[in-house]
């Protein structure tokens, strides 16, 4: 059964603000653990200042220095024991001559998809896995949930 | 050299990758962004289109919704659960997009006045 955390979070600013704290915490545990510098690449505000609380996305990081980037998009639960994980690989050509390299991360966040999202992550900023190697790690680890 | 206000609107996932895109010196409407991402619509096949049915009006809320337009750098990803990675993604890479004609407008007076 899988461990669901947020379940309200479009609902109520706080709670979608807590949820952010937490893949921030999880996402600078990873940095120092594995030492990167990462920051936030997506902008979350509406021109009128309003902060954008849809999830799409909940928390973005790019690492400078490898060109690669996480996008995570945090999804609303649909059932009582939601369980849903994606990935695919992108190009963000914010610079025209040298595209970032995303790897985009959908999710209903529970304990489970936390720790798939993470070893995905890991693959793809500290094991410096190519972009063929990652469609196959992809491809396996999302089988593997069935 | 780009233009300031740029972006672009893509389907991809599968086999397909097309997109139309935009590159400016104002900010784009949010008119303007609609009839894009019609733009994009009818470059898909049958099949592109059904498979991102849903994902194409998710897109198009979006766009309809914004308040006040959105600042770059900005990026969207419009997807199905049950539809792996097929997708429109929304990006925006330099400037303001989605604003109404109106605030477009001024905005436009306010930068070329001086």
């Amino acid at each position: 059964m899988a461990k669901l955390f947020f379940t309200d979070f479009l609902d109520h600013p706080e709670v979608y603000d807590a949820a952010e704290a937490l893949w921030k915490a999880r996402f600078d545990a990873l940095a120092e653990k594995h030492q990167f510098a990462y920051a936030p690449y997506i902008n979350v505000f509406a021109r009128n200042g309003d902060k954008l609380r849809d999830g799409n996305p909940i928390f973005s990081a790019e690492v400078k220095n490898l060109n690669r980037a996480v996008r995570i998009i945090q999804e609303a639960i649909e059932q009582p024991d939601d369980f849903f994980i994606s990935a695919w690989l992108d190009t963000f050509p914010i610079d025209e001559d040298n595209p970032l390299n995303e790897l985009v991360i959908p999710l209903v966040l529970s304990e489970e998809t936390l720790e798939v999202a993470e070893r995905l992550i890991v693959h793809w900023l500290v094991e410096g896995r190519s972009k063929e190697e990652m469609e196959r790690v992809l491809e396996e680890e999302l089988a593997l949930l069935g | 050299m780009a233009k300031k206000h740029r972006g672009r609107i893509q389907a991809q996932g599968g086999d397909t990758e097309k997109s139309v895109s935009w590159s400016q010196d104002t900010p784009l409407s949010k008119e303007h962004g609609l009839t894009l991402l019609e733009d994009l619509e009818g470059q898909l096949t049958k099949k592109e289109k059904e498979e991102r049915k849903k994902q194409l009006v998710d897109a198009r809320r979006f766009i309809e919704n914004i308040e006040g337009g959105i600042d770059a750098v900005n990026k969207r990803s419009f997807y199905s659960r049950d539809k792996g990675n097929l997708r429109i993604d929304i990006e925006v890479l330099g400037g303001i997009a989605f604003i109404c004609m109106i605030v477009g407008f001024l905005l436009f007076l306010f930068f070329n006045k001086s």
